[in-house]
C-alpha cells in the first residue's frame, strides 16, 4: 500500500512536471519575440504561461502564424549576410538603346501643395527636361500601391505605361523613401526596392522553404529560386534590368508574372533542373557579395557548415608559394577550399560575374567528385554536417549562445530529430523552443568558454531513432500490417516479394530505408510520422535489430 | 442646388478616379487607367514545386530530445539593432506613410545603434557598447514622442496611443510597460511603476500632465533591463 502511494505520487509529480507547471512569462516573451519579432499580447501571455501544453500551443500557434515568416526572413538575413552596396545595382542596369550609358527613364516624384503627389521627368543629370501645364496632366494609378493616383504629363504615360511600371521612380526626400514597404506607402524607390529585394533573396529562398516546410535540404535545390513582387516586376522590365546577366531563363520570366508587383512577401519559384544552379549559393546577392570564388567556398563552408580554415602560415612566407594546394603551409586549407572553389567555376567572378564562360570544372570535396553546383548541394546536403551546423544556428539563435562542449548529445539528439522529420525547420525551431532548459528564467553569458567543436564532415545523415523498448514477433506485431506492402510485392511479381518472415529477413532493410524517407509506398507525401506505415517501418526495424 | 444637380456633369477622368479609389481596381475598359502589370487575361500561375514536404512533430523521438539537458541556462539575447525602431513603433502603429516617415527619421541612428551596413561588412552587434545604448535612448525618445504625443506636422494622422486622458497617470503608465515590455499589467513591478508616475508628474506643463510629459516615461520603459536584453 506505501508503495502504491509512493507511486501514486510519483505519477502526479511527473503529471504536474509536465503540464502543469507555470511557465515564466520570460520564456513566453522570447519565444514571441524570436518566432515572431513581436511581444505577446496580455492574453496570449496568460494562456501559454499557465502550464507547458498551453506554452507548446503557443509556440506552434506562432510557428505557424503568418509574423513567422518575418522572423525567419531576418534570421537568414543574418545567417547569410546582410545588405548589397548600391553600386552592384548598376552593373545590372540596361544600357541605352544607342548603347550609350543613358539608363531607363527616371521620374522624380513629389507631394505638391495640399498633399497631392506627382511626378516629372528626371534625365539623367538629374534635371526637369520636360513639363506641362497642370490642366494637360493625366491621373495615373501607379503599381506599387493600390488605390493610389499621381499626377503626370502625357508624355510620361507614353513612355512609363498607365502604371508607370516601365521608369525608375525616385521620390523627392530620401528619408520617407528609405523605409518604404511597397503595398503600405505612397512613396516608393525603385532602386532602394530593388537593391532591398536582390539583397534578401538568399533569405527569401530559405524564408519560403521553411514556411511552406519544404526539407531544409531544397534551400540548395537546383532550379528554385525565389522573388517577390519588386524583383518579379523589376525582372519583367527589360529595358531596365539586363535580365542575361541575371541568368534568368525562359521558365522564370513565364513565371514571374504570376507574381504581383505589390506582393512584399518571396514566393518559391521552380525554373526545372539546372546544374548551374543551387538555390541560395546561386542568387546575386550571394555571387555578387562573396565575389570570388574562394570567398564563395570559404563562406558555404562556413555558413552552411559551421567550419572554419585555420591558417598554419609558415614563419617564412616564400616569395612564389607555386601550388597552394601542394606547398607546405599553405595546403592545410588550400588542399580543402581550393577544390571547393572550382565548383563556382562556370560563374565569373567579381564584376565579371556576368561574363561566366559556363564551363564546369571537375573536382571533389570531402572525398566525393562532381563538376557542378547541382553536385556541390548534393554532396553538401548528403553530409550530416550540414544539419549539425543548421541545428547549431537555430540553437543560438533561440537560446543566445552556442553549444557547450558538455551538450554533444544534446546537438546529436537535435540533430538527428532534424532529420528524422526529412529536415524539418518547423519542427527544429519547436523542439528547442519547447526544450524543458530553454524555459528557465535564469540567464547565463553569451560567451561561452568551452564551445563545442565544429561538426564532423564525412557522416551520411541519420535519424535519431526512438528505442526499441518492447519485443517484437513478426507474427502478432509485424504480419498484421504487410498488407499495406503485399498488393505489389507478392510471390511471382515483378517486384521483391514481401509476404513471409524469410522475405523480411532478406529484404526488410532496405524497406526500412525506403519507407522512412517516404519512396515506399508509392504516393507518400514525405517521411511517414505515424500511421500504419510509421508502424510497420518502427516494427521492422526493432524486429531486425532484435534478431540480427 | 438644383442647378447644379442638373448641371453637374462629372468627367470621365474624375469618374474612373473615384471608381479606382473605391474599390481598388480600374475595370471600366473607357478608363484609360489600365494595370499592365497586375492584370492579364491569362491570370499566370506558378509552377508547383516538385518537392515533398517535410515531416510533423514525432512525439517520441521529441521526448527523447527533450530528456537531453542544456548544460546551463540560455544567454540573454538583445532584439535586433536594425529593427528596434520598427518592432517598436509596430507595437502601436500601423504601416503607411506616417510610419515610413518615422522610421526614415531615426534610420541616420542605425548604424550608431548598432545594426548592419549596407556593404554588409558590418554585422548586427549581439551586445551594447556605451554608444548604442545612448543611441538606444535617443531613438527610444523620437519613436515615443510619435507614439505618445505626435503633432500634424510630423505624424499627419496620428493620435497619442494613450487609451485614458493624460491625468490619469498610472493607468497610462501601466498601459505602456504592459505592451512595450509584453507582461500582464499585474505582473508589473509596482516600484517601477510608481517611480515612472512621479516620472510623468514631473514633467507636467503649468502643473498639467499632458501627452508630452509622458515621453521620458516611455523612453524609460524602453531603456528597461526588460527590454533590452529578453
Amino acid at each position: 500500500m506505501r508503495y502504491l502511494g509512493a507511486l501514486v505520487f510519483f505519477l502526479l509529480s511527473s503529471y504536474c512536471y509536465t503540464t502543469a507547471f507555470a511557465v515564466p512569462s520570460r520564456s513566453v516573451r522570447r519565444a514571441a519575440y524570436l518566432l515572431a519579432g513581436r511581444m505577446p499580447t496580455e492574453s496570449e501571455l496568460s494562456v501559454a504561461s499557465a502550464n507547458v501544453d498551453g506554452y507548446r500551443s503557443y509556440v506552434r500557434s506562432l510557428i505557424n502564424s503568418p509574423d513567422f515568416y518575418d522572423a525567419m526572413l531576418r534570421y537568414h538575413e543574418r545567417q547569410f549576410g546582410v545588405g548589397l552596396p548600391s553600386e552592384y545595382l548598376e552593373e545590372l542596369q540596361s544600357d541605352g538603346f544607342d548603347g550609350t550609358s543613358q539608363k531607363a527613364p527616371t521620374l522624380m516624384c513629389s507631394r505638391g501643395q495640399g498633399g497631392a503627389l506627382g511626378c516629372g521627368w528626371r534625365s539623367f543629370d538629374k534635371r526637369t527636361i520636360a513639363q506641362c501645364r497642370k490642366s494637360e496632366q493625366q491621373p495615373v494609378a501607379p503599381f506599387w500601391k493600390s488605390g493610389l493616383v499621381l499626377w503626370v504629363c502625357p508624355n510620361v504615360v507614353n513612355v512609363c505605361s498607365s502604371d508607370l511600371s516601365k521608369c525608375v521612380i525616385e521620390f523627392d526626400g530620401g528619408v520617407e523613401a528609405a523605409a518604404t514597404e511597397i503595398g503600405t506607402t505612397d512613396v516608393f524607390d525603385s532602386k532602394r526596392s530593388l537593391l532591398k529585394s536582390l539583397s534578401r533573396q538568399a533569405a527569401g529562398i530559405a524564408t519560403a522553404v521553411v514556411v511552406e516546410n519544404y526539407p531544409y535540404t531544397k534551400v540548395l535545390a537546383p532550379g528554385l529560386t525565389a522573388v517577390d513582387g519588386i524583383l518579379a516586376s523589376s525582372l519583367l522590365q527589360k529595358f531596365q534590368i539586363d535580365v542575361d546577366k541575371l541568368h534568368v531563363n525562359e521558365n522564370l520570366l513565364r513565371q514571374l508574372k504570376a507574381v504581383p508587383a505589390t506582393q512584399s512577401r518571396f514566393s518559391l519559384v521552380y525554373t526545372g533542373n539546372s546544374y548551374e544552379t543551387a538555390g541560395i549559393l546561386t542568387t546575386f546577392g550571394w555571387l555578387r557579395r562573396y565575389e570570388k570564388n574562394r570567398t564563395r567556398a570559404n563562406q558555404l563552408y562556413e555558413r552552411l557548415m559551421c567550419r572554419k580554415f585555420t591558417s598554419e602560415l609558415p614563419r617564412v612566407f616564400p616569395q612564389d608559394p607555386g601550388n597552394l594546394r601542394t606547398t607546405e603551409g599553405c595546403s592545410g586549407c588550400h588542399s580543402v577550399l581550393d577544390p571547393l572553389a572550382d565548383f563556382f567555376a562556370v560563374w565569373g567572378e567579381g564584376g565579371s560575374l556576368y561574363d561566366s564562360t559556363g564551363v564546369g570544372v571537375s573536382t571533389t570535396f570531402i572525398g566525393k567528385a562532381g563538376s557542378s553546383l547541382a553536385d556541390l548541394a548534393d554532396i553538401i546536403t548528403n553530409d550530416e554536417a550540414f544539419a549539425a551546423c543548421t541545428v547549431n544556428h537555430a540553437f543560438e539563435w533561440l537560446s543566445g549562445r552556442s553549444f557547450r562542449q558538455a551538450e554533444s548529445g544534446l546537438r546529436e539528439k537535435l540533430t538527428g530529430y532534424f532529420i528524422e522529420t526529412n529536415f524539418s525547420f518547423k519542427e527544429l525551431m519547436y523542439a528547442i523552443a519547447t526544450h524543458p532548459d530553454f524555459l528557465q528564467n535564469a540567464r547565463s553569458d553569451a560567451n561561452v568558454t568551452d564551445p563545442l567543436e565544429q561538426p564532423a564532415v564525412g557522416k551520411v545523415p541519420e535519424p535519431a531513432l526512438p528505442e526499441c523498448t518492447t519485443t517484437v514477433n513478426f507474427n502478432t506485431d509485424i504480419q498484421p500490417l504487410i498488407s499495406q506492402c503485399t498488393s505489389c510485392h507478392y510471390s511471382n511479381s515483378p517486384r521483391q516479394a514481401l509476404e513471409t518472415e524469410s522475405n523480411w529477413k532478406t529484404w526488410g532493410t532496405q524497406a526500412v530505408s525506403m519507407m522512412s524517407v517516404g519512396q515506399m509506398p508509392p504516393g507518400m507525401q514525405g517521411a511517414p510520422v505515424s500511421g500504419g506505415i510509421y508502424n510497420l517501418k518502427e516494427a521492422v526495424r526493432c524486429w531486425l535489430k532484435q534478431n540480427p | 442646388m438644383m442647378y447644379l444637380l442638373f448641371h453637374f456633369r462629372p468627367s470621365k477622368k474624375l469618374f474612373c478616379i473615384l471608381v479606382h479609389v473605391c474599390t481598388g481596381v480600374f475595370f471600366f475598359s473607357g478608363c484609360k487607367l489600365k494595370r499592365t502589370l497586375i492584370e492579364d487575361s491569362a491570370a499566370p500561375v506558378l509552377d508547383e514545386v516538385p518537392f515533398a514536404k517535410a515531416g510533423g512533430e514525432i512525439g517520441a523521438t521529441l521526448t527523447q530530445v527533450h530528456g537531453s539537458s542544456f548544460q546551463s541556462a540560455p544567454a540573454a539575447v538583445r532584439p535586433d539593432p536594425d529593427l528596434f525602431a520598427r518592432r517598436l513603433l509596430k507595437l502601436f502603429r500601423p504601416d503607411g506613410n506616417t510610419f515610413a516617415r518615422q522610421l526614415g527619421q531615426v534610420e541616420e541612428y542605425r548604424l550608431m545603434l548598432g545594426g548592419a551596413s549596407d556593404d554588409f561588412r558590418t554585422v548586427p552587434q549581439s551586445g551594447y557598447d556605451s554608444t548604442s545604448l545612448l543611441t538606444l535612448q535617443k531613438v527610444a525618445r523620437l519613436i515615443c514622442v510619435s507614439i505618445v504625443a505626435p503633432n500634424s506636422s510630423q505624424h499627419p494622422g496620428w493620435v497619442s496611443v494613450l487609451p485614458n486622458p493624460p491625468s490619469e497617470v498610472g493607468p497610462n503608465v501601466k498601459f505602456l510597460m504592459s505592451r512595450m515590455l509584453g507582461l500582464n499589467e499585474s505582473a508589473l513591478n509596482i516600484s517601477s511603476v510608481s517611480e515612472l508616475t512621479e516620472l510623468v508628474n514631473a514633467f507636467a506643463e503649468d502643473g498639467v500632465v499632458i501627452d508630452l510629459s509622458y515621453v521620458n516615461a516611455c523612453t524609460a520603459i524602453a531603456l528597461d533591463g526588460e527590454a533590452l536584453l529578453l
